[in-house]
């Protein structure tokens, strides 16, 4: 039995992730406030944007996190978001998913477009080294839970059931392309959408269209500049400068017409299964043509006609 | 530090000669009044310029020398050989380029002014465009950070209009491993402007410059700016500009590795990330793209660096002349090398040794041409006059052999008369005497007095028949006999043949002919591939009046307008390229317009795109000269010139096909004769039996017949009759039989001569058949007419030509057997082999590579030209010999921290930098596989190749080795299997992943025939070189075994047979490829003593029993594994 169970952590071995250090550190600065369940206003859990991570003191009953609706049960620990996931870390209590219970020392991994969540243990040492003076101050309760949990992960790792990692959720590949990634599909525009449980195609393409119209209407550069294909710009990287670029070729755009007459109250419709839309508004046609990058879909083009 | 010489090729303004020690001595820049230093050094340049049609790549290396004495700083720029990458939506292309321009530019700049001389346009846009900026800037020496406000007009590009263009400048210093650096770093925001087409474009970028605190050594520079382009239907067109230069020592090591510099080591990734060096966003708009956004961005960088710098020190100018002015000239290997190239350290006279030998070539071209039109001329008269020759000679043939027919007739029957004649003479006679002898008898009964009257009768009636008879017979007169006829016929036979044998003659000459046209043809195209336009007559020499000394003053012009440039115009003609910032260098022939050049690395062009307006091309040289009719009348010349060439040949190709038809219906009217023939054979067979027969019978029945009884006379003068048809039936059987053999003779003569010699033979009658002497069989018999003997000479010539008719009939059958047997193999194996392919096809090997963002990924296969990576230099060490040439050897990144897969300075992820460095060192050459390639496909493997780590297919499958033992170690199979732990997004790992999984699959592949096993006593074999031999023998009694022999590569058949195996044995030589060959034996039989048993002895083993032996039962099978190559 005992070598049974010794053999079962075993296999748990390769699972033990380490999280990033550098968010934590960043988040740190500007740490978002911590939600105490006593009180009934809770931050919503849509305001944790990329490479965000939020350290929760105490948490009950069911949560929408990520497009899932997570049931908390005594919980403390801490949510973060990555370009390509989302994560629950528990220090304390219980923290589940369908029938997906993580406990103290696991975490749940939450893949965008309401993917199955996974289950996996987390490097709490590693974790809680990453944590800033700022952090720790303002939550000791959990840093301290967070800290019994490696402690216990220490005596495992001694025993041989556990072993580390170099495997980062929060920075998958390397922190460069997680950087990297993040100017592609870290906005909130497009956390936002990625994570809202949403998994059908069409509906997340009508999403695209109808955010980036109504941003076009509404003057919102940032929101059309997060739309639009990063492509031309760099493809997988937009960082230095090219963001910048990207924005201002929103403005130019929005600044070309007057976008809320040209669309009026029309919905897009689709015009075929290749990601072109159209809004015909009386006269006035306009036609956006979605381009897929990754696993999402941004605006290629706009085009307007009588 | 290297000790190094610098030779200023030119006196400077400042006066100063300096012999130096080449240790730079970085002085306080700001004491401008006693700055002294001095620098040499090599640099590696790189740029990577993509405007969403085309990505070009170059990598060059470049010599640099600077002195600086007080304010006045002296630099001089050769750049050396070049190698270009190509890569658009199609494909890639790619090659290697030897620099043949001596120093390229040369700058002299003075701190004080501020001011750059150099008679470039560097210096122009300087002194222009960017000095005014360098007003307020901060002092130099210690940390800044300011902005600058460019106007866009002082970018310099036409008609571009936008606001201002701010540009981000920081300016630090620090100390690295004792030695000070300064390290500039400029951002430009993105702007927008409208380009002179009026599209709207959007751009940014950011650069950073290492050097020493004076600026004067180029450590490491780098710049990537970006840009966006909006097209009329809304696509967004990317652009990428990226340049980077980096110091290396004479050993082509950098100076300088920017990793280990903690303030310089974060820029790293930003300029050679993967995903900033990636090749993305092809956009499918027809037309060629504006090349303005890559015009701002390479005079951004200029100007920025200058600001950065305060000053146009090296970085400026060297960006500025890579980018914009004149990086020099340059000659593919494969031009150069097939030009007789010489060696590069006559760079001087290289051009005018290429000028010299396409002329050459031009003028031979040339003369050639008149010989060939010369001598078609010729033998256009004498193969006319000829063809009326032979037709008079036929005719002459023709006509004797009729009157020799005519006269034989004439022979016959008068000899036929004759023996009628002495014939009813001598029965007169007998009767005669009968009567005589009778009439002396007084005893006679009444019965012997009325025989006697019925004599009397006879012989008067007889006397009558002979007078006629006579008289008939001196109708005929002297008929004379066919000698004189058969001599005259001799004599026109002897003509025909006299001119036959000129006419072959003629036939050759025409061949020969036909091959000169085909080899000047080929040379034709060689000119005109190399930019040559001929005209008749030399070059120089025969141009238009006025013409030459047009193209003179122009290449005067041209050579003070670029200073110590070696820079010819006129006549040179071979495959001069250069290369500008876009990669567009060329301007099109037809239109001149710039923007609409292409550089193509297969077709020679001639001009710069930055040197527009001029014309290395002769015909641009024409158009430039204004006269426009001269490239008309070039064109004429050509024409004419190319005209006759080109007829000639068609001339002659029009002719074979003539030829072809012609001997085609001869053909045909020989396989008519031929049956004719045999008929005729059958007929006077059948004549010859009944004559035969004949003769026979009149020996028996001949005693029966008595003269004297009247009764039998009738009879017997009726069988005579019956003999003497039956003997013309079967002379005239026999006569047209010999005809018609004589006709076919000639015939079939003709034909295989004509076929074998020329093909175009324009004449296809021939004459006809010889006529013969009636071939009348010598009889013994007194009573027919023996005729006169056939000449002997005729005699001897038929029984020689019956012979050799024979023996050519043999030989053609049997010939013709083999041709039908070698065909049906070929198409049996052809058929093998396109199922085999065909099978691969639909089954390709699958598996589901990750995305991986290589440039790599769904590329055309490249070809790389072999390339001898030769370093060009003299063991001097100084850059600046009299040849100026650049060192080429390989860059060695292993002294650095870090290996080359770490992406050092990102060197690696640039394309043209990759091939510079690998040529010559990479194998390139895939014809030996071309059979294992065509049997998997090329794309397939190079896919797999690249994507298994390396640099091209050929380099995989030199690897062979190393790749089927990985894919035959389990070990290597499960681990490489297994996918990757890890979660998504794991770019690196699955590509890894990727990796592993390639050189398996091509570790399959290669090991497709490794299933093979010796088997049934026999062992594998390994054979040096690919030449299989071996000799088979029955090494026991010798008693009729027989084997089946296939031998087998990569599933095909190439060598197949069945023998008997002989005590001596017998000999086997095939060919194999690389790669694994199976050699299969069955026993057909048993012989007479069983089992069947063999010896196998192999030549050339390097591994394994040299001598094998094995011993089957019928129908089984011993397998031999040979591995060649080894």
């Amino acid at each position: 039995m005992k070598n049974s169970l010794l053999f079962r952590y075993l296999n748990t071995v390769a699972l033990l992730f380490a999280l990033s250090i550098l968010p934590v550190s960043a988040v740190a600065g500007q740490q978002k406030p911590v939600i105490n369940a006593s009180t009934d206003k809770t931050n919503t859990f849509g305001s944790i944007g990329a490479g965000d991570q939020t350290i929760i003191q105490t948490l009950d009953g069911l949560h929408t996190f990520a497009g899932h609706e997570v049931t908390f049960s005594g919980f403390s620990g801490a949510l973060g978001m990555a370009s390509d996931t989302a994560y629950i870390l528990v220090a304390n209590g219980v923290a589940s998913i369908d029938s997906q219970e993580a406990k103290a020392g696991e975490v749940l991994i939450l893949p965008p477009y309401g993917g199955r969540s996974a289950k996996q243990r987390f490097d709490a040492k590693r974790f809680t080294q990453a944590w800033s003076e700022q952090a720790k101050t303002a939550s000791p309760d959990v840093y301290e839970s967070f800290k019994r949990v490696a402690k216990k992960q220490r005596t495992a790792m001694f025993f041989g059931r556990y072993k580390t990692t170099s495997f980062n959720v929060a920075a998958p590949g390397s922190g460069s392309q997680e950087l990297a990634r993040r100017s592609v599909v870290g906005s909130d525009t497009i956390a936002e959408i990625r994570f809202s449980g949403m998994q059908d195609p069409s509906a997340i393409e009508r999403i695209v269209i109808e955010k980036f119209v109504s941003a076009l209407a509404a003057e919102d550069a940032h929101t059309v500049a997060n739309l639009m294909d990063p492509t031309p710009f760099g493809g997988a990287d937009i960082q230095g400068g090219a963001s910048g670029a990207r924005l201002l070729m929103a403005h130019q755009l929005i600044s070309s017409q007057n976008w809320a007459q040209q669309f009026g109250d029309v919905a897009p419709t689709r015009m075929d299964e290749n990601g072109n839309w159209q809004l015909i508004n009386g006269k006035i046609r306009t036609q956006l043509s979605l381009r897929p990058v990754g696993d999402f879909v941004f605006i290629q083009s706009i085009n307007t006609g009588v | 530090m290297i000790t190094q010489k610098i030779r200023l090729l030119r006196s400077a303004s400042v006066g100063i000669l300096i012999l130096a020690t080449g240790l730079t001595q970085a002085v306080n820049a700001a004491s401008s009044a006693n700055a002294n230093e001095s620098n040499v050094y090599r640099l590696q340049l790189m740029t990577q310029i993509f405007d969403g049609q085309r990505d070009f790549s170059q990598s060059q290396k470049a010599a640099i020398a600077r002195v600086r004495a007080g304010d006045v700083s002296h630099t001089l720029l050769n750049f050396g050989d070049s190698a270009v990458f190509i890569e658009d939506a199609d494909g890639v292309a790619a090659s290697n380029f030897d620099n043949i321009s001596g120093i390229e530019a040369e700058f002299i700049y003075d701190y004080a002014t501020q001011t750059l001389s150099g008679q470039n346009q560097t210096a122009d846009y300087f002194n222009t465009h960017i000095s005014k900026y360098l007003q307020g800037s901060p002092a130099l020496g210690g940390d800044a950070k300011w902005d600058k406000l460019v106007s866009l007009r002082d970018l310099n590009v036409a008609g571009a209009h936008g606001a201002n263009v701010n540009i981000q400048l920081e300016r630090d210093y620090f100390t690295h491993q004792g030695k000070d650096y300064v390290l500039l770093h400029y951002q430009i925001p993105a702007f927008s402007y409208k380009s002179v087409s009026g599209q709207d474009i959007i751009q940014w970028g950011e650069g950073v410059a290492l050097s020493d605190p004076g600026f004067g050594e180029i450590y490491w520079n780098a710049s990537l700016q970006r840009a966006v382009a909006t097209e009329k239907d809304g696509t967004k067109r990317p652009y990428r500009y990226a340049k980077t230069l980096a110091a290396t020592d004479e050993t082509n090591t950098p100076l300088v590795d920017p990793r280990n510099m903690d303030a310089v080591r974060p820029f790293i990734e930003r300029f050679y990330g993967v995903t900033k060096t990636n090749v993305i966003g092809f956009v499918d708009v027809p037309g060629k793209p504006d090349q303005t956004p890559i015009t701002v961005a390479a005079n951004l960088d200029v100007m920025a660096l200058s600001l950065a710098e305060g000053s146009a020190n090296e970085t400026p100018q060297v960006t500025g002349q890579y980018t914009n002015g004149n990086n020099g000239q340059y000659v593919a290997d494969q031009t150069a090398s097939g030009l007789g190239y010489a060696t590069k350290a006559q760079a001087a006279s290289k051009i005018e040794i290429t000028r010299e030998i396409l002329e050459t070539k031009a003028v031979n071209y040339i003369k050639q041409s008149e010989v060939i039109a010369e001598r078609w001329n010729n033998f256009d008269n004498k193969s006319e006059a000829l063809a009326k020759n032979i037709l008079s000679a036929q005719d002459e043939v023709l006509k004797i052999s009729e009157a020799v027919e005519t006269k034989r007739k004439l022979l016959v029957k008068q000899s036929e008369l004759a023996s009628s004649l002495a014939y009813f003479e001598a029965v007169q006679d007998s009767d005669m005497a009968k009567i005589q002898k009778m009439a002396s008898n007084p005893s006679l009964t009444p019965t012997d007095n009325r025989f006697l009257r019925q004599l009397q009768q006879d012989v008067t009636a007889r006397s009558k028949q002979i007078i006629g008879m006579e008289k008939q017979a001196s109708v005929f007169g002297d008929v004379g006999n066919l000698d004189g006829l058969l001599a005259d016929l001799k004599i026109a036979d002897s003509n025909l043949s006299r001119l036959d044998s000129q006419f072959t003659s003629l036939a050759k000459e025409a061949d020969v002919i036909a091959s000169m046209v085909i080899v000047s043809e080929a040379e034709r195209k060689v000119l005109i591939d190399r930019g040559v336009r001929v005209s008749k007559g030399s070059f120089t020499d025969k141009l238009p009046s006025g013409l030459k000394n047009v193209i003179d003053s122009k290449a005067a012009k041209l050579a003070l307008d670029f200073g110590d440039e070696l820079l010819t115009t006129a006549g040179d003609v071979a495959n001069i390229y250069t290369t500008a910032k876009s990669g567009y260098n060329v301007i099109d022939a037809a239109t001149r317009d710039k923007s609409s050049g292409e550089l193509s690395l297969v077709r020679s062009y001639g001009t710069a795109g930055s040197l527009g307006d001029l014309g290395l091309d002769i015909g641009f040289l024409f158009l430039s000269a204004g006269t426009g009719d001269v490239r008309g009348a070039i064109s004429d010349g050509i024409a004419i010139t190319a005209g006759s060439v080109s007829d000639l040949f068609v001339s002659i190709k029009g002719l074979r096909d003539i030829n072809k038809t012609i001997t085609t219906s001869y053909q045909v009217q020989t396989d008519l004769q031929q049956r004719r023939t045999i008929q005729l054979e059958e007929r006077a067979k059948k004549q010859q039996a009944a004559f035969e027969k004949d003769n026979a019978d009149w020996e028996n029945e001949k005693r029966k017949y008595d003269v004297f009884d009247k009764k039998a006379e009738a009879a017997l003068e009726a069988r005579l009759k019956e003999r003497a048809i039956l003997r013309a039936n079967k002379n005239q059987a026999d006569e047209e039989l010999r005809i018609a053999k004589e006709k076919l003779r000639k015939r079939n003569e003709y034909l295989r001569g004509a076929q074998q010699r020329f093909e175009d033979a324009f004449k296809p009658e021939y004459p006809t058949a010889k006529p013969r002497d009636s071939k009348i069989e010598p009889q013994n018999d007194p009573y027919v007419f023996q005729g006169s003997d056939i000449p002997k000479w005729l005699q001897e010539q038929w029984a020689r030509d019956d012979r050799q008719r024979k023996a050519k009939q043999g030989l053609d059958e049997y010939q013709a057997e083999i041709f039908r047997i070698r065909r049906e193999e070929q198409a049996t194996q052809d058929a093998d082999r396109a199922a085999r392919i065909q099978a691969g096809k639909d089954n390709p090997v699958t598996f589901e590579p990750v995305v991986w963002t290589s440039v790599f990924e769904e590329i055309e296969p490249v070809t790389f030209d072999p390339v001898v990576f030769t370093s060009v230099f003299d063991e001097v060490t100084s850059v600046f010999d009299e040849v100026d040439s650049v060192s080429s050897s390989i860059i060695d990144f292993t002294q650095f921290s870090g290996s080359k897969d770490d992406n050092w300075l990102g060197f690696a992820n640039v394309m043209s930098f990759q091939y510079q460095n690998m040529s010559g060192i990479v194998e390139t050459d895939l014809s030996q596989y071309e059979e294992f390639i065509a049997l998997y496909g090329l794309r397939k493997l190079e896919r797999l190749a690249i994507q298994a780590g390396y640099p091209n297919l050929a380099s995989a499958l030199n690897d062979w080795e190393y790749l089927t033992d990985r894919a035959s170690d389990q070990g290597f199979r499960q681990w490489a299997s297994r996918a990757p732990v890890c979660y998504m997004a794991c770019v690196n790992i699955q590509g890894q992943w990727t990796q592993k999984l390639s050189q398996l699959a091509l570790g399959d592949i290669l090991l497709d025939s490794r299933d093979i096993f010796s088997t049934a006593g026999l062992s594998d074999i390994s054979i040096s070189g690919f030449l299989f031999s071996y000799l088979l023998r029955d090494f026991g009694l010798e008693d009729g075994d027989i084997v089946d022999v296939v031998i087998q590569q990569f599933g095909r058949n190439i060598f197949q047979t069945q023998l008997t195996l002989l005590n001596a044995g017998t000999n086997f030589q095939v060919g194999l490829q690389p790669g694994v060959a199976s050699v299969v034996i069955t026993a057909v039989n048993e012989g007479a003593f069983s089992p069947n048993t063999a010896e196998i002895r192999f030549d050339n083993v390097a591994g394994g029993e040299a001598v094998q032996s094995y011993s089957l039962r019928t129908g089984e099978t011993a397998t031999l594994r040979v591995e060649p190559g080894r």
